[in-house]
């Protein structure tokens, strides 16, 4: 046997045993990428961010209320922040901190629904598109294809331009926008596990094809679709953030963070925090979000770290 | 080769029409019409109605579309509402000074992108190649028009260097550019960094370095050109993203540039102008991103081969 031979063997044999492996790992498939995901500190430090995010937005329903954020009070104008007033106050004299803070909710709620719209349209078309293949699959790719080729920013300009500022105008734009990526990315890995045994086996013992798409196929090509929708929030928060702040997303005054940014652009040099601290925030979700998105990629896929 | 640029240049033609009659359709689904402002009280019922006419509101809206991009072939796509000038030349005039800002940002960017790229795929793994991650990941997550504002702070409030809006000197592109080519040296670091690590174990590396070839020239003869594809697709795209996106990033600094052009029309309720910008936009989005194909394949002889006749099946064969 020559060298080359043997190497190739002792890959197979190899490959094999990765194979054997994760094969085992699959029943545990959460625990084990869960617990390689824990070691990874990027990813953790995502985590506790988005989590406290979320707390803070579970916090503004509960105890700040609209008239505290919409008060206006003139004798309290463009104070810097102190103890009273964390964030300092704005142009009305409102508290910037519990303005921010109230405006988790249209940043989480547009970064999580505009995905999740995006992702079950995406991912559905996309799985019958890549299982079926054939004339579906031409109609689906090439519907995506032209909506791929629409920019989601002009998308969101001319939503609004149509219906006119809201929030579920701005989320409907920027989950039609997200579409077109998930049909693509579940049709790519619908068609790398599409001929495994297991499929074969599914269809053996009778199960129908749209079945099979959806309970054997589709959960099996699921991580790179997770890896994907993470790092999706982050991009959708910002183009939110974006099409607030030039005034074609949530209408102000409400405390959207583009569009506090954008109200504290008037007074940049008189109180340059109006700026600062929403800002900081929207970077602090997205950066939670890519880290969050690349720790999953490496945990999901171990095989890419390597 | 040839082939290739047909059937790209072919498939255009559909993905044109599709692109810029949803956009036609939801423009004119708008609320109000082009002719509101025009009418009235003096106005008859039979005036109106003339008026209709006379801008076809009484045909479905395909023969609208049709008529608009048949006007659009010949430069004309119809008047401003609110300024009266022509939206064709509006757009013109404008667009050079958001082609100047992308450029200069892409320019800026890939500059700091690529050497970046390189130097954390190279250092794989290392305390360097964190920190380059980390500096990606801020790049990322930062909003542009955010940074833009910081940097008006900075160096148009405190120290008064540049200006905070354009006003035709060199020194009113220096703060947009930075805020624009930030976040695209994010990505195209990204990409290099990965694009780089994956020829980086291939044989013909090893067999470079064996035959002493020095490590810069494998690294730029041997390794960027084999990771080049993906790099520059992502070079493209961003010049895309940024072009179509422009009027967040116009909007802080005050640029004279198509994007402005769109937030104002929009704003106004000028939905000629409007139409007009958001159709030559999304034209030209999908144009770029069809240039970056045609390049990539020249760039890739292997993505040439597979398209010139004959070759397709011995690659299958092989494969």
């Amino acid at each position: 046997m020559s060298r080359e031979q043997m190497t190739a063997v002792t890959q197979k044999q190899g490959q094999s045993a990765t194979l054997a492996s994760r094969r085992y790992k699959k029943k545990s498939g959460f625990v084990e990428s869960w617990n390689r995901l824990k070691t990874n500190p990027g990813a953790m430090f995502g985590l506790i961010v988005l989590i406290i995010m979320v707390l803070l937005m579970i916090y503004s329903f509960l105890f700040i209320t609209k008239d505290d954020v919409m008060a206006i009070n003139s004798g309290n104008r463009f104070k810097p922040p102190s103890a009273q007033h964390p964030f300092g106050t704005d142009s009305m004299g409102r508290d910037l901190f519990k303005r921010t803070i109230y405006g988790t909710r249209y940043s989480l709620t547009v970064g999580f629904f505009s995905v999740a719209f995006g992702f079950i349209v995406g991912v559905f078309f996309g799985t019958i598109a890549g299982y079926f293949g054939g004339w579906v699959e031409e109609i689906i790719m090439r519907v995506s294809d032209v909506m791929a080729s629409i920019p989601g920013m002009l998308l969101g300009m001319v939503i609004v331009a149509v219906m006119g500022p809201s929030f579920l105008n701005l989320l409907l734009a920027i989950g039609i926008s997200n579409i077109s990526g998930f049909v693509r990315m579940a049709r790519a890995s619908v068609l790398s596990v599409k001929g495994s045994e297991f499929v074969e086996a599914a269809r053996a013992i009778g199960m129908s094809e749209m079945r099979i798409a959806f309970s054997q196929v589709l959960p099996n090509s699921l991580s790179p679709l997770i890896v994907t929708a993470t790092a999706r929030i982050a991009t959708s928060v910002l183009a939110a953030a974006g099409l607030s702040f030039i005034g074609f997303g949530v209408p102000v005054p409400l405390p959207e963070w583009g569009a506090l940014i954008s109200d504290g652009r008037s007074y940049l040099s008189l109180a340059p925090h109006l700026t600062l601290f929403p800002g900081i925030f929207i970077m602090l979700v997205t950066f939670a979000c890519s880290l969050l998105g690349d720790g999953l990629r490496d945990a999901l896929d171990p095989k890419l770290k390597q | 080769m040839l082939r290739y640029i047909v059937k790209r240049l072919l498939w255009l033609i559909p993905i044109l029409i599709c692109v810029s009659l949803i956009i036609f359709i939801l423009m004119d689904a708008a609320p109000g019409s082009i002719i509101d402002t025009m009418i009235n009280e003096e106005m008859t019922q039979e005036d109106i109605e003339a008026l209709r006419r006379q801008y076809d509101l009484d045909k479905s809206v395909f023969y609208r579309y049709g008529k608009y991009m048949l006007g659009l072939l010949r430069g004309d796509l119809g008047t401003s509402q609110i300024s009266g000038l022509s939206v064709f030349d509006l757009y013109i005039s404008r667009f050079p000074k958001t082609l100047e800002l992308s450029l200069l940002s892409l320019i800026l960017g890939t500059a700091i992108a690529i050497p970046l790229g390189i130097f954390a795929a190279k250092h794989a793994g290392t305390i360097w190649d964190n920190l380059t991650t980390a500096f990606t990941l801020i790049g990322l997550s930062m909003p542009a028009f955010w940074l833009g504002l910081l940097l008006l702070i900075w160096f148009a409030n405190d120290i008064k260097i540049f200006p905070a809006g354009y006003d035709g000197t060199w020194k009113s592109y220096v703060l947009p550019v930075i805020a624009n080519g930030f976040a695209m040296s994010a990505s195209i670091t990204r990409q290099t960094r990965s694009a780089i690590l994956e020829v980086a174990r291939q044989d013909y590396l090893r067999t470079a370095r064996a035959k002493g070839v020095p490590e810069r020239r494998v690294t730029i003869r041997h390794e960027l050109r084999n990771a080049w594809i993906p790099i520059v697709t992502q070079i493209g795209l961003m010049l895309a993203l940024t072009m179509a996106g422009s009027a967040v990033i116009e909007a802080v600094y005050t640029w004279p540039g198509v994007g402005n052009l769109m937030i104002e029309a929009i704003n106004r309720r000028d939905t000629t102008l409007a139409c007009g910008c958001v159709i030559m936009t999304a034209i030209l989005y999908v144009v770029m991103l069809l240039i970056v194909d045609i390049i990539y394949a020249f760039i890739d002889p292997r993505i040439k081969a597979m398209y010139s006749a004959g070759r397709k099946k011995k690659r299958g064969a092989e494969a």
